[in-house]
């Protein structure tokens, strides 16, 4: 196991090269850069040229890129452009925020898709299945940025129970800060509430027709203990795969939600730089998503080991 | 009741009477303290105000910095940090008197020697830094004494110097080899800077030792008598405009520079937030690209200019909130015009099409660059696309981010033959600001005009008033009669402040000195 985590590590490098040179190529050839944003829309030619050589972005491509590839080898991931700060310095003071956002989602998709989609495979066919689907149905086609504004007019504007935007630090307390991340966090997590409940459901279904629960049943074993000893856990291999790209996706949707939410994480940190062509922040968050994928995808990979005793890697 | 009826007459107009009676009236008793949230709808790129023209840097850091001269509630120069000038007879000299005692963040009193030094920098790196070429030299003769010596005399110095798309706003004099964008912000203004995290927020906070100009009595434009009676200033990035309306009907911000005139109707009948409709607050428009055929032909220009309805492109964008003139400058401004108005708003749909049948069109299919960040200009572009088509135009619509619209713009070959914009700043500065995308080699109707160029260079060097009126009078006359730019109308933003928020006046950045909160 030890020797297959090391080569996942290593095939990750050329993985994360390759995600920088494509990113790095793609944001050369859209059209604008910081100068144009920097200097403002009503500058002039002449004026957007003088910042865009102050700001040494008339240097060739390949002197860019190469800047940038030694900065790398050396653990640079360069300055920032607009933000006056190392991309290191800025991704660290965000990226917190996105992880908490994330897995307060994660949670809440866990909490409430698993349990879902279990009883909806136990009640097949029921007005409880229909319900329970029709709701995830619904979770899985609405857009999240569409949901998060619905949710800040009903719970801060009708409500007004929780803020309608704006982040608030754990150290100036847990419940300002839990209802600063509630709505963000339901808002990322519906979305994939619902494509768990409906993936738990359609495993579940699949092993309850297996002989072993038939056999565990007829033995006598109360349904509770059929269900989550058999039937889960032998479900859990798929249900940890779609799990793993859940969390994936959702620290990826929180480019959308941070925006709409107004919290200074990573993801808006990149919606942001994507807008004013930061072109090393954009560089710096993409490859950080980017380990981010590939590090989730070995965990999974190592959970399946766990799971599911046949499954060797040696 | 639409949000146009609403309307101050003009904002600037009453935005002076306020500003007057706020300070003469003994019935509003101002109270010192509290935090002012302010929601944005964009952060700012920098805190440099020598190094960007964008409108959310100049909202935060207005605060934060003074200029030796400024524009006063009428737009006209004032004195700001100068106490008093002298113009020699050549005009070729000027000579200012610096206000004393005037501290700046760090404690350290400003002298002339900062006063040189920020002119340098920004005659170095600024982005508007056009108007240096003229100076011939920079000096500070005494503490109290800055002099500059233009090459020929340009009888509009004080207008230049005195601009706001670009302020040459007063930082010590240490920061004069800073870079663009190195600067820290040290001013003289009544906020100081507390924090900036760039795709957040940034606060402010009162400045103890600030100096007032005592020659006023309150508010004037970007300058008068200031006092901080906040003690913090919270600006908050909320680019979503539900967020923010959201924020403002359950307090969690205070103000905001931008409501969506949908929002704001419903809004009006909140108590606890009053609303500001400031007119004509951006020309709504596109450029013309002259060098991508079929627009290198005027005839086809010509047709497309008629034929368009601009009350229902205006009405569609902006939901009732705008005027329609043909001005490139507004109402009741020196150099307003009336001029090329025989073209403006036709809407003669046979005539149109009679006239592109006869132009040599051959179906070409047209490109119209909008930008849906700014949802009135998509808005408008979804409109004018159908009224071309009812022309007998082939139109495609391309909507497009900002610096990527505002990159294809600058190239003839940007694959586009109209793109949208809007004309704030650079109308509200002056006629100057108002026509100058439109001269040069690099201007936005991608071909030289060198009768445009003449009459911009007659405008500048114009010796009085008159003259210079009578030449923007030409340009823009000129650029109806070549269609270098569609006006469609002047949009109405609508600013909004919660009701215990008292003393605001809005203006073209959100000024928070002499505002309190009750």
């Amino acid at each position: 196991m030890g020797r297959y985590i090391v080569q996942r590590v290593l095939a990750a490098f050329p993985v994360l090269l390759i995600v920088t040179l494509i990113s790095f190529c793609i944001m050369q050839l859209v059209p604008g850069d910081p100068a144009v944003v920097m200097a403002g829309p009503q500058a002039t030619a002449k004026e957007i040229e003088q910042v865009r050589v102050q700001l040494g972005l008339d240097k060739p491509f390949l002197t860019q890129l190469g800047t940038w590839l030694y900065g790398l080898s050396h653990g640079d991931l360069g300055r920032s452009i607009l933000l006056g700060r190392g991309v290191s310095q800025a991704i660290a003071e965000r990226l917190p925020i996105t992880l908490t956002l994330a897995f307060l989602s994660f949670m809440l998709t866990v909490a409430i898709g698993i349990p879902a989609g279990i009883i909806a495979a136990l009640r097949q066919n029921t007005w409880i299945d229909q319900t329970v689907m029709t709701v995830a149905l619904i979770g899985v086609s609405l857009p999240n940025f569409w949901l998060g504004l619905m949710l800040i007019i009903f719970f801060s504007v009708v409500l007004d129970l929780l803020p309608a935007g704006g982040y608030v630090a754990f150290s100036q307390g847990f419940w300002p800060w839990f209802k600063s991340l509630l709505l963000p966090s339901l808002s990322l997590g519906l979305l994939q509430m619902g494509l768990l409940a409906r993936i738990t459901r359609s495993t579940m279904l699949e092993v309850l027709r297996q002989d072993y629960i038939r056999t565990a049943r007829a033995k006598g074993l109360p349904m509770f203990k059929v269900v989550a000893k058999h039937a889960f856990k032998n479900a859990l291999i798929p249900v940890v795969t779609i799990i793993g790209i859940i969390f994936s996706l959702l620290l990826t949707g929180s480019v959308v939600i941070e925006t709409v939410y107004s919290l200074p994480g990573l993801g808006r940190l990149l919606a942001t730089s994507i807008f004013s062509r930061d072109y090393p922040v954009i560089q710096g968050g993409l490859l950080l998503t980017a380990a981010m994928f590939v590090g989730i995808n070995l965990l999974v990979d190592v959970l399946y080991a766990f799971l599911d005793p046949r499954v060797r890697y040696d | 009741m639409s949000i146009r009826r609403l309307s101050l007459p003009t904002a600037t107009a009453v935005a002076a009477l306020v500003a007057i009676g706020l300070a003469s009236s003994p019935a509003l008793a101002q109270k010192k303290g509290g935090t002012a949230v302010i929601a944005q709808e964009a952060g700012p790129p920098t805190l440099d105000m020598h190094f960007s023209t964008n409108i959310a840097v100049r909202n935060v850091v207005m605060q934060v910095y003074e200029q030796l001269i400024t524009r006063d509630e009428t737009n006209a120069p004032m004195m700001e940090l100068a106490e008093s000038f002298t113009e020699s007879a050549d005009g070729l000299t000027y000579t200012f008197k610096i206000r004393k005692g005037v501290k700046f963040h760090n404690g350290k009193t400003m002298s002339s020697a900062d006063v040189l030094a920020s002119y340098q920098r920004f005659a170095r790196m600024g982005v508007q830094r056009g108007f240096f070429e003229q100076v011939a030299e920079l000096s500070a003769p005494d503490a109290d004494t800055f002099v500059m010596k233009l090459k020929k005399k340009v009888p509009v110095a004080l207008e230049e110097l005195s601009q706001f798309g670009n302020p040459v706003v007063i930082i010590p004099a240490e920061m004069k080899d800073r870079e663009g964008g190195k600067s820290d912000p040290i001013g003289t203004g009544p906020f100081q800077y507390v924090e900036w995290v760039a795709d957040s927020h940034v606060k402010l906070k009162r400045f103890d030792g600030y100096v007032p100009d005592t020659r006023h009595k309150g508010t004037n434009g970007f300058g008068g008598h200031k006092v901080a009676w906040l003690d913090e200033l919270d600006f908050r990035y909320v680019k979503e405009p539900v967020a923010r309306v959201a924020g403002m009907e359950t307090g969690q911000f205070h103000l905001t520079e931008d409501v969506p005139t949908k929002a704001a109707k419903r809004l009006k009948d909140n108590r606890s937030i009053a609303l500001y409709p400031v007119q004509r607050w951006w020309i709504h428009g596109a450029w013309v690209n002259h060098a991508n055929p079929p627009f290198d032909n005027k005839n086809i220009r010509r047709a497309m200019q008629i034929g368009l309805d601009m009350e229902e492109i205006m009405d569609v964008a902006t939901d009732g909130a705008f005027d329609l003139q043909p001005g490139f400058q507004y109402p009741g401004n020196p150099y307003y015009s009336d001029a090329g108005k025989q073209f403006y708003n036709i809407k003669d749909v046979k005539k149109a099409q009679e006239l592109l049948k006869s132009s040599g069109y051959k179906g070409e299919e047209i490109v119209v660059m909008t930008l849906p960040a700014y949802q009135s200009m998509y808005d408008a572009a979804v409109v004018l696309v159908e009224q071309m088509k009812n022309i007998g135009f082939k139109v495609k619509m391309d909507p497009v981010d900002l610096p990527t619209g505002a990159a294809r713009q600058r190239k003839p070959d940007g694959g586009w033959h109209l793109s949208f914009t809007g004309l704030g700043t650079g109308p509200a500065v002056g006629p100057f600001g108002a026509t100058v995308l439109l001269v040069g080699p690099n201007t936005l109707s991608q071909v030289r005009d060198p009768v445009f160029d003449k009459l911009y260079d007659e405008m500048q060097t114009g010796a009085t008033l008159n003259d210079r009126k009578a030449t923007f009078a030409k340009l823009q006359e000129r650029i109806y009669d070549e269609v270098k730019m569609l006006k469609m109308g002047d949009l109405t933003k609508v600013m909004a402040a919660r009701s215990n928020v008292k003393g605001f006046i809005p203006y073209r950045i959100p000024r928070l000195w002499n505002v309190w909160l009750e």
